[in-house]
């Protein structure tokens, strides 16, 4: 994982990359549902295609950078408990 | 007299079949590379096969015909959808890629049977999916048939054969690797061609005034819930719920986990796949909306974007858009009917026939399955039992139900082989039941019938799980991860 993808050290603690990795999928769930309630307000085309549409793709690309930064904190998480040894894994190998 | 349209489409069709001859230097006839590259997949490859696995006939066509009659709420829930999946191929593909290469599993089956310690799961697992698999190609056949018959009039019957046997010749020669090489071009081909369509629509005619026309034909078109109310939110919710977890749970894509070159590309080649996905589901639905503004009345709805290219385009952009479609057609059967023999051989013959066949024997027996299930799906394709999307839309809720004893199994040590196999009855007998009308319809109250067949195969699987004595620590160890890696 490069630099730029790297969540900052508060997440790399287990307790903490819980919290943000679930808020963050509850929160998906929740903008997922609620834009199909809240968009419809908006009518009109531009381009030839409806501005709920417009800000439909704008929320789905939110949502897309929300599951990068989820998937991040999970992976970084699960690494650096990986590396510090003494994960209790079940003797499970590792890849 | 062969018009250029034909000639645009079977220039590409060869230049598949190359890719599959160029692709055949590389493979060796081990089952390991035969089925899944060595383990070998980079990010880009894999995302584009991934994208052209998911994206079938119903990307060129179904997209089209419904968003051309019920509006834009099918790109809605795709697209949603497709936001969850990357959550699900960085999770749980990126776990079943590490247990795959720990444990030299290659297959989907193989991973239920040794993870429940079954052989029944497992071969119940290849049973039920086998079913949606032979379903899919099917579909894809019909699909890629009767459109190239309406659109460039080759007949219906030659049509599936030449889509078949070309299909055949590239898996046939180089696995894996030539289905991955000729998904990457199949699905940069429908990418392009769809984005070029959309582009031309928006930058050299008047797209604000063909949507205001269609509009205008259709009240209620651009609404977000569609002309005639279908696409209510929890109808979208479901569906797209439904999608999320039967996508990344088609045994073709689970195949695709265990052939990625590490965890990072797995992970980022989900990502990469909605960027590719999201896009081709826009330009789809648009191109349908849009249809409705240019050709009040198609002479066949199923068919609106190919049809929408050859009134506004060139017979050289027609014969594209046709190879596109017929990519997306041809890239998922071929996905599926090499996970489906590769099962067959390595669960059903190696297991049961002959367990000390040689590697060589795996893939020949593998090959010469491929010809069989190929010729069946080909038999059932002439026969036609069903439209193609309501086999398409069978297939992938199908496959949800079957995804319990995969995602619950790779993270919930608790899960049993009982549960595994309560789960593929249940589940998958409930959606079939469902699909044929057994069960009426209404029983869903308001979602969508493959959200029910998934709840209770989850729901089963669970139930029975706990009720049933916790499985032998040995027997879970190895095929399965922590969500966390420790407890807290």
């Amino acid at each position: 994982m490069s630099a730029g993808d790297r969540p900052s050290t508060g997440v790399r603690t287990l307790p903490v990359a819980k919290y943000v990795f679930t808020g963050i999928v509850t929160l998906l769930v929740v903008i997922a549902v609620g834009q199909l309630y809240l968009l419809g307000r908006f009518s009109g085309l531009y381009l030839g295609v409806p501005l709920w549409l417009w800000l439909q793709l704008a929320v789905l690309t939110a949502m897309l950078g929300m599951a990068w930064v989820a998937t991040s904190v999970w992976t970084v998480a699960n690494k650096e408990r990986s590396r510090d040894g003494h994960g209790d894994d079940g003797g499970r190998q590792r890849w | 007299m062969v018009t250029t349209a034909q000639l645009v489409f079977g220039a590409y069709l060869l230049g598949v079949l190359l890719v599959g001859v160029y692709a055949s230097r590389f493979t060796e006839h081990t089952p390991t590379d035969f089925y899944i590259a060595n383990r070998s997949v980079g990010t880009v490859v894999l995302a584009l096969t991934l994208a052209a696995t998911v994206l079938s006939a119903f990307t060129v066509f179904g997209i089209g015909a419904d968003a051309s009659t019920v509006g834009l709420g099918t790109f809605s829930f795709l697209a949603i959808a497709a936001v969850f999946y990357t959550l699900f191929f960085s999770t749980v593909g990126v776990a079943l890629a590490g247990i795959g290469r720990d444990r030299g599993i290659l297959t989907p089956s193989e991973y239920i049977r040794e993870r429940y310690d079954s052989r029944l799961a497992g071969t119940l697992y290849l049973g039920v999916t086998g079913v949606f698999m032979i379903a899919l190609i099917a579909g894809q056949l019909i699909g890629g048939g009767v459109a190239l018959e309406v659109l460039l009039d080759i007949p219906f019957r030659p049509a599936v054969l030449l889509m078949a046997v070309f299909m055949l010749v590239y898996i046939h020669i180089a696995g894996y690797r030539g289905v991955v090489w000729s998904d990457a071009i199949q699905s940069t081909v429908l990418f392009g061609v769809l984005a070029a369509v959309v582009g031309y629509v928006v930058l050299s005619l008047d797209s604000t005034a063909i949507a205001t026309d269609a509009a205008a034909e259709t009240e209620g078109l651009f609404d977000i819930v569609g002309p005639a109310d279908v696409w209510s939110p929890l109808y979208v919710i479901t569906i797209a719920i439904a999608f999320a977890f039967g996508v990344p749970g088609y045994p073709h894509n689970i195949q695709r986990y265990f052939s990625a070159a590490d965890p990072d590309v797995m992970r980022k080649s989900g990502f990469l796949f909605a960027a590719v996905a999201i896009p081709i589901y826009l330009f789809g639905a648009l191109l349908g909306v849009w249809s409705v503004g240019i050709i009040p009345e198609p002479e066949n709805v199923d068919y609106v974007i190919p049809l929408v290219v050859q009134e506004l385009l060139s017979p050289v952009v027609f014969g594209v858009v046709m190879a596109g479609a017929v990519a997306a057609i041809m890239s998922t059967a071929d996905s599926v009917a090499l996970t489906m023999s590769s099962m067959l051989s390595r669960d059903i013959y190696r297991e049961f026939v002959d367990p000390e066949a040689s590697e060589r024997r795996q893939v020949r027996v593998t090959q010469a399955l491929l010809v069989a299930l190929v010729t069946l799906a080909v038999g059932l394709a002439l026969v036609q039992p069903a439209g193609i999307f309501d086999l398409v839309a069978f297939a992938v809720v199908g496959f949800a139900t079957t995804s319990a004893p995969v995602f619950l199994g790779v993270y919930w040590g608790r899960g049993t082989a009982v549960g595994a196999t309560a789960s593929l009855v249940a589940g998958p007998g409930l959606t079939i039941l469902l699909f044929l009308e057994v069960i009426p319809g209404s029983v869903t109250m308001g979602t969508h019938y493959g959200f029910v067949g998934v709840l209770v195969a989850y729901s089963v699987f669970v139930a029975v799980s706990l009720a049933t004595s916790t499985p032998a620590d040995d027997t879970v160890a190895g095929h399965s991860r922590r969500f966390w890696n420790r407890a807290d």
